[in-house]
């Protein structure tokens, strides 16, 4: 059956499309103009969102880590793949449109601070996860390992989060303790975009899912 | 100003919806290709 035969994925994604097209007009329209930054500060209400579902896909590949070694059923393994899959997919996104941003604010795309170092690391972490993946060998003994590695690789998350916070503060500020303080009108958009992301990055999971138990299936019955 | 939003904003949202919009091709061309081979497939077996 196709995924979106299904009504309630066909309405979930329409539902999600909606909020983008609204979100989009509510960051072009009614977002203020930060001085300095112009609409270069506008990509934050994207580039945020796309990281933090980053990392709550990273978490989700620990967790279905955890749970495959546990239970060895090979939906968690599935899962833990979708999730790496999107997650770097988010990664790679982050990684450009955080430079995008940088030129015209720090004068220069990329400046070696602890939080893009760290999260280039996590990136790089998970082209290794997929060499594993794609030449690892013996199936079972690769969802192992990408379990492991999935587990392992979470622990750069906290790090990059709170690496400002460790080394050099004066670089760059930590952006959640600052939107604390934004006002209504930048944190309310703000969290809109990151509402909306999530669901977004929901259903691209189920249907990753999808079609990979589509491939088992496949694979499973020769064909 | 026009500039800042044509050069940075623009081609930063653009890439993202860019990237989601084609994986999503991605993922349903490969469902219609696996559907396919299954209904090729099924009537011989």
């Amino acid at each position: 059956m196709r995924f979106f035969a299904d009504k309630k994925n066909s309405v979930w994604l329409g539902l999600v499309l909606l909020m983008l097209a609204i979100d989009m007009w509510v960051i072009v329209v009614y977002t203020p103009m930060v001085p300095d930054q112009h609409w270069a500060q506008k990509i934050f209400y994207v580039h945020v969102p796309v990281a933090w579902t980053a990392f709550l896909s990273y978490f989700v590949v620990m967790v279905a880590g955890i749970l495959f070694l546990v239970k060895k059923n090979y939906y968690w393994d599935r899962l833990g793949l979708a999730a790496a899959e999107l997650g770097t997919m988010y990664t790679t996104l982050v990684l450009i449109t955080g430079p995008i941003w940088a030129k015209p604010i720090w004068g220069k795309p990329w400046i070696w601070e602890p939080r893009l170092t760290t999260t280039l690391i996590l990136f790089l972490i998970y082209i290794g996860y997929f060499m594993l993946r794609e030449f690892g060998g013996h199936p079972e003994r690769v969802a192992r390992y990408a379990a492991i590695i999935g587990i392992v690789a979470f622990v750069d998350v906290p790090i990059i989060f709170l690496s400002v916070k460790f080394w050099s503060p004066e670089i760059q500020s930590h952006p959640q303790i600052e939107m604390v303080a934004q006002p209504g009108r930048i944190l309310l958009p703000f969290f809109y975009s990151l509402i909306t992301f999530t669901l977004l990055y929901i259903i691209m999971l189920r249907f990753r899912i999808h079609i990979l138990k589509l491939k088992h299936e496949e694979a499973e019955n020769g064909l | 100003m026009v500039y800042n939003f044509l050069s940075y904003f623009v081609t930063a949202v653009s890439l993202v919806f860019l990237t989601i919009i084609v994986w999503f091709i991605y993922q349903v061309r490969e469902e219609n290709r696996i559907l396919r081979r299954r209904s090729d497939i099924g009537p011989k077996g």
